[in-house]
C-alpha cells in the first residue's frame, strides 16, 4: 500500500505539490511546520532558508531520489543478472574470473568506487546514475550464478541440451523465469541501500547538483541550519527513512512469501 | 595450511592489482594530468616536454607500468592543490581515522553480539523484539540521518555533547556512536541467526540431555560456535565501516581522512584521491585476507574446501 503511494507521490509530483518547489518567498524564510507556534497550513511541512515550500521540495526529492535509484537498480541488476548467468553455465575460467571480479567488488567500499567516477566523470545524473548502478551489481551476480549452478542440473535442462538447445537458448528459455521470484526479492530488498547510497553522496554534495534537489541533498543543505529550524533537514530526512522502512519490510515480506532464501 | 594462505595471499594480490588497473584507467580517462595540473595558457612545447617527462606519449601499457612502478617506489606523487606529497597528508590525518573507526568497531561488537544473543535465547518475548526493532532501525537509517538526529538531541537540545571537532574525549562519542549503530544492527542480525542455527544442532541437545547447566550450554557450546563465523562478518563490515566513516567524519568535521577524500573529489585532486582509494583498498584486502587465514587456523573444515 504505502510502496504503491511513494510510487504515485512520484510519478504525479507536479500535481500533486501545493506549491513550486523552486519558488522563492523571502518574506516566509524558516517558516515552521503547521503543528508548531507560528506554523501555517499553507505549509504544512514549514519552509527553508529561501522560503521554499518543504513539503512540495520533498515531493520533487522523492521523484529525484527514487527515480535515480529504480534506474541504478535496473542497470546493476543487468550487469549482475548477465555475468551471473554467464558465470553459471560456462563455468572454467568465464566462472573464475567473473568471481574474481565479484570478489573486488565486495572487498573495496562501494562509496570509493563511486568518488571515483565521479571525479573522473563529473556529476552528470546519467554518470551518477551508472556508477551507483555498478554499486551493488556483485550481490545479484553471485546469486543468480548459485540460481544457474542448481537449474543447471535440473532433468528438463538436460532433456532440451539433449536435444539441441544452444547456452543462449536455455539460458533465456529456462534458466530466467525460475530464478524470477529470487530476483524479485533481491530487487527490492537492494533498493534501500542504493537509495542511500545515492542520498548520501548528495548529502556530502557529490551528489545531484543544485537546482535539482534529491532527499540526501536537502538533508545537506538543512544541515546548515539545525540550531535555528531543524525541521529544513528533519523533513526530507523522515521521507528517506519511511521509504527505506517501507521497502525493506515489502523485500522482507516477499521473501516470506516467495520462500526465498537470501543470504544478507 | 601452507597452501591455503599461499592461495589466498595470491587471490589478495590480484584485487590489489585490479583496483590499481581501475584508478588508472579512471584517471587516465578523465583526461590528461598536464591540463587539470597546468594553466590553459601554458604553450603546446610545454605541454608537450611536460608529456614527455612524465611518459605521457608512451603506450598505454607501458605508461601502467609506470605509474605502478611509481607506486611501488612509495612516489604516490603530489597534491594538486596543496603541491605537497600525499603521503605526507594522509600521515597528518590517520590517527583520528583510527582511533574513530576503532571505538566505533568496539562498541559495535561489544554492543551487538549480546543484543544478538537476547534476541536469539528470548526469541518472541518483548526483549527480543526491542533488540531487533533497534537492529532494523539501524539497518534502515542511513549514518547521515542518525547522526543529525543525535546532534539535534545530545547537542542543540540537551547541550550534552559536542558535535564538531575532536578536542576532547567528549567530541569522541557522538561521531563513534553514529558510526556504530548500523553496525551494531548488523551484528546483531548476525548474531542472532547464527545462534538460532546452532542452537538446533544435535551437539547442543546432546549437552543438554548430558545434564549440562543452561548457561554453560549457552556459552561454551552455543556462543562459542557462533562466534566463529561472525569474524569473516566482521571482516566484511570494514568496508561499510570504511564507508561510513567517510560520511560521519565530514558530518562531525572530523579531523581525519573522511574530509580530505570527499573534499579532493570536488576539486578534482587526483593524487590525493587514488593514494586514499588504494591505501583503503589495500587495508580492508589485508584485514580480509587476515580473518580468511585465521579463519583457517580456528576451522580446520575451511582449508578442505577451497
Amino acid at each position: 500500500m504505502l510502496a504503491v503511494l511513494m510510487a504515485v507521490v512520484a510519478v504525479f509530483a507536479p500535481w500533486l505539490t501545493p506549491h513550486d518547489p523552486d519558488a522563492t518567498q523571502m518574506l516566509a524564510r524558516l517558516k515552521p511546520p503547521a503543528f508548531m507556534e507560528g506554523g501555517e497550513l499553507n505549509h504544512v511541512f514549514g519552509t527553508d532558508q529561501a522560503g521554499r515550500d518543504l513539503l512540495s521540495r520533498c515531493i520533487y526529492g522523492v521523484r529525484v531520489s527514487v527515480g535515480i535509484a529504480l534506474f541504478g537498480l535496473v542497470i546493476g541488476c543487468l550487469i549482475g543478472t548477465t555475468l551471473g548467468v554467464i558465470s553459471g553455465l560456462f563455468g572454467g575460467i568465464v566462472d573464475r574470473a567473473i568471481m574474481m571480479l565479484v570478489d573486488v567488488f565486495i572487498s573495496v567500499p562501494n562509496l570509493l568506487i563511486v568518488l571515483v567516477g565521479v571525479a573522473a566523470f563529473g556529476t552528470d545524473i546519467i554518470v551518477l546514475v551508472f556508477l551507483i548502478g555498478l554499486a551493488r551489481w556483485e550481490t545479484y551476480a553471485r546469486m543468480v550464478r548459485g540460481q544457474v549452478l542448481q537449474v543447471r542440473e535440473m532433468p528438463y535442462i538436460e532433456a532440451s541440451r539433449a536435444l539441441g538447445a544452444s547456452r543462449a537458448w536455455i539460458a533465456i528459455r529456462h534458466v530466467l523465469p525460475n530464478i524470477a521470484s529470487p530476483l524479485i526479492v533481491l530487487l527490492t530488498l537492494n533498493f534501500p541501500s542504493i537509495l542511500l547510497l545515492e542520498s548520501s553522496l548528495s548529502f556530502l554534495g557529490i551528489g545531484v547538483q543544485p537546482p535539482t534537489a534529491s532527499l540526501g541533498s536537502m538533508v545537506g543543505d538543512g544541515r546548515d541550519h539545525l540550531i535555528a529550524a531543524w525541521w529544513v533537514a528533519v523533513a526530507p530526512a523522515l521521507v528517506i527513512v519511511a521509504i527505506t522502512f517501507v521497502v525493506q519490510m515489502l523485500g522482507d515480506w516477499l521473501r516470506d512469501v516467495m520462500d526465498v532464501r537470501i543470504d544478507d | 595450511m601452507l597452501r591455503f594462505i599461499a592461495w589466498r595471499l595470491g587471490r589478495a594480490a590480484l584485487t590489489v592489482l585490479l583496483v590499481l588497473v581501475g584508478c588508472f584507467v579512471a584517471i587516465r580517462s578523465a583526461g590528461s594530468p598536464v591540463d587539470i595540473l597546468y594553466p590553459e595558457d601554458a604553450t603546446p612545447e610545454q605541454t608537450a616536454l611536460l608529456e614527455k617527462q612524465w611518459g605521457l606519449d608512451r603506450s598505454l601499457p607501458e605508461q601502467f607500468g609506470l605509474y605502478v612502478a611509481n607506486l611501488a617506489r612509495g612516489d604516490f606523487g603530489v597534491s594538486i592543490i596543496e603541491r605537497r606529497p600525499v603521503t605526507h597528508i594522509y600521515a597528518e590525518k590517520l590517527q583520528p581515522t583510527l582511533q574513530l573507526a576503532g571505538l566505533a568497531l568496539l562498541i559495535g561488537v561489544c554492543v551487538g553480539i549480546p543484543l544478538g544473543a537476547i534476541a536469539a535465547l528470548r526469541r518472541g518475548r518483548a526483549a527480543a523484539r526491542a533488540a531487533m526493532a533497534l537492529a532494523f532501525t539501524g539497518y534502515a537509517v542511513p549514518h547521515f540521518i542518525i547522526a543529525i538526529v543525535l546532534i539535534l538531541i545530545f547537542s542543540y537540545h540537551l547541550n550534552w555533547l559536542p558535535s564538531t571537532g575532536a578536542a576532547s574525549a567528549w567530541h569522541y562519542v557522538l561521531p563513534a556512536v553514529t558510526l556504530a549503530l548500523p553496525l551494531i544492527a548488523a551484528i546483531a542480525r548476525y548474531m542472532r541467526s547464527t545462534m538460532l542455527d546452532v542452537m538446533n544442532q544435535d551437539y547442543v541437545r546432546t549437552a543438554r540431555a548430558k545434564g549440562v547447566a543452561e548457561p554453560r550450554v549457552v556459552t561454551l557450546h552455543v556462543m562459542r560456535n557462533a562466534l566463529l563465523p561472525l569474524i569473516t562478518v566482521l571482516g566484511l563490515e570494514v568496508a561499510g565501516l570504511i564507508n561510513g566513516s567517510l560520511i560521519v567524519e565530514t558530518v562531525f568535521s572530523w579531523p581525519g581522512l573522511g574530509k580530505v577524500l570527499t573534499g579532493s573529489v570536488s576539486r578534482r585532486d587526483f593524487p590525493v584521491l587514488q593514494f586514499g582509494v588504494i591505501a583503503y583498498a589495500i587495508a580492508v584486502v589485508s584485514i580480509n585476507c587476515l580473518v580468511d587465514v585465521l579463519y583457517a587456523v580456528a576451522d580446520p573444515r575451511v582449508r578442505v574446501e577451497s
